[in-house]
């Protein structure tokens, strides 16, 4: 993606992360989703904006995320991706009340990779492997290792469903649209727009649900 | 390995027993993170030695806490920073949390007093089960005479109701 011309330099990272939500809503991004009149036109862009990751399924029209039908219905408060040394790579907020900045976010994920290592060191049994669920008064976080150490979690509603397959969903988007991404750095924050694009839609499949309840 | 067969990912212990026998062990603390009592019923596994595990298990509670405080979606009032103090029953608090070898069930009296009960990982909502066993300490070793309050418990009656009652649970 290209700043806009009178656009300042260096911004604040706030400002950075309430841009690349402005970028689902802009028009032309739009028209390439929902306007599926000359394929050719709507791959070769999607080859430029995305730095080579097609994903040919989700350009006929028949999404990935078709799979999110067996999710259940909960609302996702947030997502958040950890890289392996307790770095926050992703953070995505879908609706809470008092979101946090950016720098509230690096710490909460932080703290929850330590929490997740001293959880293992004091199980009575042999072979933990930290945290699965963690049920607070008004949500629940539950969380994913990869095998790598890659922390995927997500905090919903209390007593929501079938959220472990909603992880594994996730990391296998990330698989996909990340990792197979060649100009994408390991460890660092990920900025790739198919998967932003992607993930927005499994999420809001399942918040579509809930809301229909 | 198979991530996405259905199958069980992370190897959990056998399922629990019909005979009970599946509490770990319980620890309680007081407001200014002094084990008062630490009973264990099946540990097989020490990585650290007693103070140690007790100071490691209050700071993870506490760390805990503060992380449920801040990340509360629920309230949009300012929360302050992480790691701010907060006073029992202020701020979102947690009730347990579950790993793939046992489940850890949490309550916080008014005063500030810490249970901490381990089970199976299996094992249901133990809320009410964490105040029945508050309600043992106020009648066993609160109300006792000869207990100085913030020293550690040693009121026989109340380990072996405790005992007693953990196994019918658990």
């Amino acid at each position: 993606m290209f700043d806009p011309p009178n656009s300042p330099k260096r911004k604040l990272a706030k400002d950075k992360e309430r841009e690349s939500d402005m970028e689902f809503k802009k028009p032309s991004l739009k028209r390439k989703i929902q306007n599926p009149k000359d394929k050719t036109k709507q791959l070769v862009r999607c080859v430029n904006d995305s730095h080579g990751v097609i994903d040919r399924q989700w350009l006929d029209g028949s999404t990935v995320a078709d799979t999110t039908k067996v999710f259940g219905m909960a609302a996702i408060y947030s997502l958040y991706i950890i890289n392996k040394s307790g770095g926050l790579i992703y953070y995505k907020d879908y609706g809470s009340a008092g979101r946090m900045d950016t720098n509230d976010s690096l710490r909460v994920a932080s703290l929850w990779h330590s929490m997740h290592a001293i959880s293992q060191q004091l199980s009575p049994v042999s072979g933990c492997l930290g945290i699965e669920l963690l049920q607070a008064d008004t949500f629940d976080l539950h969380c994913f290792q990869s095998l790598t150490g890659t922390k995927f979690f997500v905090v919903c509603e209390p007593g929501a469903q079938h959220m472990e397959n909603l992880l594994k969903f996730v990391y296998e988007l990330y698989t996909d649209y990340v990792l197979k991404n060649p100009f994408y750095e390991m460890e660092m924050p990920i900025r790739c727009e198919l998967f932003d694009i992607n993930l927005t839609q499994a999420v809001q499949k399942d918040r579509v649900a809930f809301l229909g309840r | 390995m198979q991530f996405f067969g259905g199958s069980e990912i992370s190897p959990s212990p056998p399922a629990p027993t019909a005979s009970g026998n599946n509490g770990h062990m319980m620890y309680v603390f007081n407001r200014n993170g002094v084990c008062l009592l630490y009973r264990e019923w099946n540990r097989p596994l020490r990585t650290l030695n007693a103070q140690q595990d007790h100071k490691l298990m209050f700071g993870l509670l506490f760390s805990l806490k503060s992380l449920t405080a801040k990340m509360d979606p629920t309230s949009a009032a300012e929360k302050g920073n992480l790691g701010m103090p907060q006073l029992p029953g202020q701020g979102c608090s947690f009730h347990s949390f579950r790993t793939n070898t046992y489940k850890l069930s949490f309550m916080e009296s008014p005063s500030g007093i810490k249970i901490i009960l381990v089970t199976h990982p299996r094992t249901g909502d133990l809320r009410e089960s964490l105040k029945y066993i508050y309600n043992l300490y106020v009648e066993y070793v609160v109300k006792n005479p000869l207990y100085t309050p913030g020293s550690p418990i040693r009121c026989e009656l109340f380990n072996t109701t405790l005992d007693q009652y953990v196994r019918g649970i658990a």
